[in-house]
């Protein structure tokens, strides 16, 4: 009797394991199937792309790469995407460090709620506003306007995960610095900036990653010469035919740098999203 | 140098944050005035026309628009579809993630991905993947002996289909924010609980989730804003079709704007739009402070 009972036991263990198991797998391949699919398609000829059933062992092929960086101006796109999100990225950090750590060390909550509001704002609602503005300065079309209207991305997203970690700062760490000589302006650079730096990385990271995946500031501001990215994949099915080949190389090139660099960096983008969301 | 220095170091408290504010103010509020501005005037661009003042002429018209309130319920099925899915299985997901197993590391690195992947290029994804014919979900279906849907083809599942991108796009952020809540949980309570008997349901119900309300809704309040704000998705897989009914309160307004050239009314349901979800947040951010 006694034996059964614990075999049953342990049956019922090893299916509430197995069954565990089995949620964690089919969460995973749901998160990662369309990836996979898209890397596949990206180097199946046209054909197999659309074939049902799908298909799974097929010839594979570069033509599609070469197609769409022979005739598009796709690297060109790439380093527009590059340059708008560094840039933006860098001024966010320049402006937006000290204003967030202004922000903790004086508890300027009225401020914070102001970035907050930026939040608010349908993105849409930017885009006249900017395209006018842009267009009475002569600027449509340029690396500069994009990067300046990046700004309502990064310089918002920037400050609102530094609070956080300028937060966690005690302000005795200052102190100790100006008796050692320090100027204030000395102090910040020299000790609180060291001390928070995962924290810089991770704001960058999340910044330069929302920047590289904005679609409509760049629809409305970029012309030809300074299109971005998202722009190249959006034409691939809105202009002339859907062709399916190209399309899955396009969005592949685009999407692949983004997944390799959060592959690495991943504990830090994981602390920047979530610090943004608790502290708030 | 060493006055300026000392300059920059005495009125730090102002100098520090004020390059920072001015582009807060520039950029940020500039726009949202300009949008207020133009919401009482009508402008059709062209080289002779300026804004002219109508009032409340916008509002009245859009409160009288079939699409417009069309779009109104529209948002609100496809904001409370996409809240209501991502805040349960996000929470499901986060308990999941919580428990000690072989390949989490792994599994919280692949679950980042849908979240910053760009939204275009996996709105072309999907798009492919719900084609009726030759997409390969209809296929998976199909082995299965499951219905068929038109997915972004019908005006009844078009939504439901959107929806599903957005939460296959969110969820993990859901699930980290909560995760991140599981980690503050105390220990006391749930010793004291299983002492005096408490299943691991119970333990959840009273325990977990009024520990965790913080933290969901601070998700809540995140997800809803940029739900409402959802654009590229839309945009990329339907345009607002088929025949307007995937069309958001946003979309219709970016249309008005930018296809319709109606400067004035665009702009006056953008002000609607904010206003709703600055209320929105308000009435959020009371309940997150709440203690019950």
């Amino acid at each position: 009797m006694v034996k059964s009972f614990f075999l049953s036991s342990r049956i019922k263990q090893v299916a509430k394991g197995a069954f565990f198991y089995f949620i964690v797998i089919s969460i995973t391949v749901s998160v990662v199937a369309p990836f996979f699919w898209m890397v596949l398609s990206s180097f199946k000829y046209e054909i197999d792309i659309y074939s049902i059933p799908p298909v799974w062992f097929f010839q594979p092929t570069l033509s599609n790469y070469i197609y769409v960086l022979s005739k598009s101006p796709f690297l060109l796109y790439m380093l527009n995407s590059f340059i708008v999100a560094s840039g933006s990225t860098g001024i966010g950090l320049l402006l937006g460090l000290p204003a967030a750590y202004s922000i903790a060390k004086y508890k300027k909550q009225g401020w914070a709620m102001a970035i907050l509001a930026s939040r608010i704002m349908p993105g849409v609602a930017y885009l006249l506003p900017f395209y006018l503005m842009f267009l009475r300065l002569g600027m449509l079309g340029t690396h500069r306007a994009l990067i300046l209207a990046h700004l309502a991305i990064t310089f918002p997203m920037i400050v609102w995960i530094m609070i956080g970690f300028f937060e966690d700062i005690p302000s005795d760490l200052v102190g100790a610095a100006l008796i050692d000589g320090c100027s204030k302006i000395g102090a910040f650079i020299r000790v609180i900036l060291p001390l928070t730096k995962p924290a810089i990385i991770t704001s960058s990271i999340i910044s330069f990653i929302f920047s590289w995946n904005d679609f409509k500031l760049a629809l409305i501001i970029s012309k030809p010469q300074t299109r971005t990215l998202p722009l190249a994949a959006y034409r691939t099915v809105h202009d002339a035919s859907v062709e399916w080949g190209p399309m899955m190389a396009t969005v592949t090139m685009i999407v692949l740098p983004v997944i390799i660099m959060v592959f690495f960096l991943q504990k830090h983008i994981v602390k920047g999203l979530t610090m943004g969301g608790i502290k708030g | 140098m060493e006055n300026v220095a000392d300059f920059i170091s005495k009125h730090e408290k102002w100098l520090l944050p004020l390059p920072g504010f001015i582009l807060v103010f520039g950029i940020l509020s500039f726009p949202l005035a300009y949008m207020i501005y133009l919401s009482f005037h009508q402008w059709t661009p062209s080289s002779i026309e300026l804004p002219t003042f109508v009032g409340l002429a916008n509002f009245q018209r859009m409160f009288t628009t079939p699409r417009f309130l069309r779009a109104v319920s529209q948002t609100v099925y496809y904001v409370s579809l996409s809240l209501g899915s991502q805040i349960f299985l996000g929470i499901l997901i986060a308990g999941i993630l919580n428990r000690k197993f072989r390949g989490r590391g792994l599994v919280r690195t692949l679950f980042v991905f849908p979240l910053v992947s760009t939204p275009v290029a996996m709105g072309l994804i999907f798009m492919m993947a719900m084609d009726p014919t030759i997409g390969i979900l209809n296929y998976l279906l199909s082995l299965v002996h499951l219905p068929e849907p038109l997915w972004l083809g019908s005006a009844s599942t078009v939504i439901p289909s959107l929806v599903l991108v957005d939460t296959w796009k969110w969820i993990p952020f859901v699930a980290l924010i909560v995760l991140a809540g599981y980690s503050a949980l105390p220990a006391e309570p749930y010793e004291s609980a299983v002492i005096d008997g408490a299943s691991p349901l119970q333990l959840f119900w009273y325990l977990t989730l009024p520990f965790l309300r913080p933290t969901i809704i601070v998700a809540t309040m995140f997800r809803a804003i940029d739900s409402i704000k959802t654009f590229d998705i839309i945009i990329v897989m339907t345009e607002g079709g088929p025949a307007y009914r995937s069309e958001t309160v946003n979309i219709y307004a970016f249309k008005q704007i930018f296809r319709n050239f109606r400067f004035g009314y665009g702009s006056s349901i953008l002000t609607v739009v904010a206003i709703s979800v600055f209320v929105l947040v308000y009435v959020l951010t009371k309940l997150r402070r709440k203690k019950w």
